[in-house]
């Protein structure tokens, strides 16, 4: 279906801008720790608009390459059963495991807090 | 709410013929617990003249690891016995028709104690290696408190190891939610497998960092928030101070963000007499991210499950990644070499 424009991640942003730029230069100091709050979270959510689908997507194929015969295809069934394989010893000091989880928390990572990401990769 | 059934309790606890509450204004931070500063005039008794308290209560949703007021109460006058720098405990009131909920009172200490302030500090910065070593004494002198020299009937030895009880702990906090968390998962196996196998107990703080410290002016004026207290290897405070994930920011000064590690080290060997394993520090340090993780999953569930709906809640639940991250980066199994 087409997306009216602006998008809503356009929208977002165009707000937090103006939250950012604007409204916080002039918050009385004990409300711009919430007033922080607001825009981090309206940024996070901004990310994943546009992230979000790829993220479940390329996550069941990296998990279905782990569980090649496995007839269940939701994430959930799949992180659950990838849980309990984990904790059982299945797979300890598996790097094919241990590679499909860098790679999802990266993705995670780059919604939720990117620059996290980016100074922990300067180190 | 009115004070004068708290007036009657702290004028006959400080054996006064009255007193006079000037001020009773709600501190900031503490979403387990509510902290009030309360400046009180005593005529005659103990405290005669003009006093600067805080009322420490809990906040209306409790989580069920921290201790109760009466339990921190306890903890809080050992350390005081003890020689540790907290704010001096005085009195502790159980009868909820007091002020709604148990509470104590305790001496307030002056200064700051948010972290994210205190590592861009000026005065901090400037002696933060005389900080740090102090920093390390004080926490040598908590770890004095020992299962040998003192029992709290709350608090029970931890079996067969801590690390084995935190694991088995943290795997039950998973199972309660819904969901599952591979990554989360992944760290708990390693810290299972590459449990230390040898201990020394001590009493841990176990949220001995920046942020629970307060400073004035760069110097130690108390240490706060003992709800978490227990019995633990002496490693454990030092790995929780020492994490990344507690370092503000400043990542490249390993102790708590504001100094060098070796200044820390310094002060708690010198004080305590003990060395510290780089081995079993990198360990809790793992620990520390793992700990904090599974508190943010619970801190984001407490929002997602509708129990109490709160922005703060929300975003911490979404520090989880960066958590999950760092333990990643701690558990490769190309370094297994460190464990």
């Amino acid at each position: 279906m087409e997306q009216d424009s602006p998008t809503a991640k356009d929208l977002l942003e165009t707000a937090i801008s103006l939250l950012r730029n604007q409204v916080l230069p002039n918050t009385p100091a004990a409300q711009k720790l919430n007033l922080l709050m607001i825009s981090n979270a309206m940024a996070i959510a901004a990310r994943e608009l546009n992230g979000s689908i790829e993220l479940e997507v390329t996550t069941i194929s990296d998990l279905k390459r782990l569980y090649p015969d496995e007839t269940r295809e939701g994430l959930p069934e799949l992180k659950s059963i990838l849980s309990s394989d984990i904790r059982s010893g299945k797979f300890d000091d598996s790097d094919a495991v241990y590679a499909v989880l860098v790679e999802n928390t990266r993705r995670r990572l780059e919604i939720s807090n990117p620059r996290h990401l980016e100074t922990s990769e300067r180190d | 709410m009115g004070l004068e059934k708290l007036s009657g309790f702290l004028s006959e606890k400080a054996q006064a013929s009255c007193c006079r509450i000037t001020q009773f204004e709600k501190m900031s931070g503490g979403a387990i617990q509510e902290n009030y500063a309360l400046d009180v005039t005593f005529d005659g008794g103990l405290l005669h003249g003009a006093n600067e308290l805080v009322l420490r209560t809990d906040a209306p949703s409790v989580v069920d690891v921290s201790h109760t007021r009466a339990q921190e109460f306890q903890v809080l006058r050992k350390a005081y016995e003890a020689g540790v720098m907290v704010p001096e405990p005085l009195w502790i009131c159980l009868d909820s028709s007091v002020f709604e909920r148990p509470f104590y009172i305790m001496r307030r200490v002056k200064g700051v104690a948010e972290g994210h302030i205190l590592v861009k500090d000026a005065s901090v910065k400037t002696n933060a290696e005389g900080l740090l070593e102090h920093l390390g004494g004080q926490l040598a002198k908590i770890h004095s408190i020992t299962p040998g020299s003192h029992s709290f009937d709350f608090l029970k030895i931890p079996d067969p190891t801590p690390a084995a009880v935190g694991v088995e702990f943290f795997r039950e906090c998973l199972d309660r939610l819904p969901g599952a968390y591979p990554t989360i998962e992944w760290g708990l196996r390693w810290l299972e497998l590459n449990a230390p196998e040898n201990m020394i107990l001590v009493l841990n703080h176990r949220d001995y960092r920046i942020g629970n410290l307060m400073l004035d002016n760069g110097v130690l004026t108390g240490i706060l928030d003992w709800e978490f207290a227990d019995w633990s290897d002496y490693h454990e405070d030092i790995g929780w101070f020492c994490a990344r994930c507690w370092r503000f920011g400043n990542f490249d000064l390993e102790a708590g963000g504001i100094g060098s590690r070796e200044a820390f080290y310094r002060g708690y060997t010198d004080v305590s007499g003990r060395s510290i394993d780089p081995a079993q520090a990198f360990y809790w340090e793992a620990f520390a991210h793992m700990r904090w993780a599974v508190i943010a999953i619970q801190q984001g569930e407490r929002h997602v499950s509708g129990g109490e709906q709160s922005l703060h809640l929300a975003l911490t639940g979404r520090v989880c990644a960066e958590l999950e991250w760092e333990l990643l980066r701690m558990t490769d199994p190309k370094n297994k070499q460190r464990g």
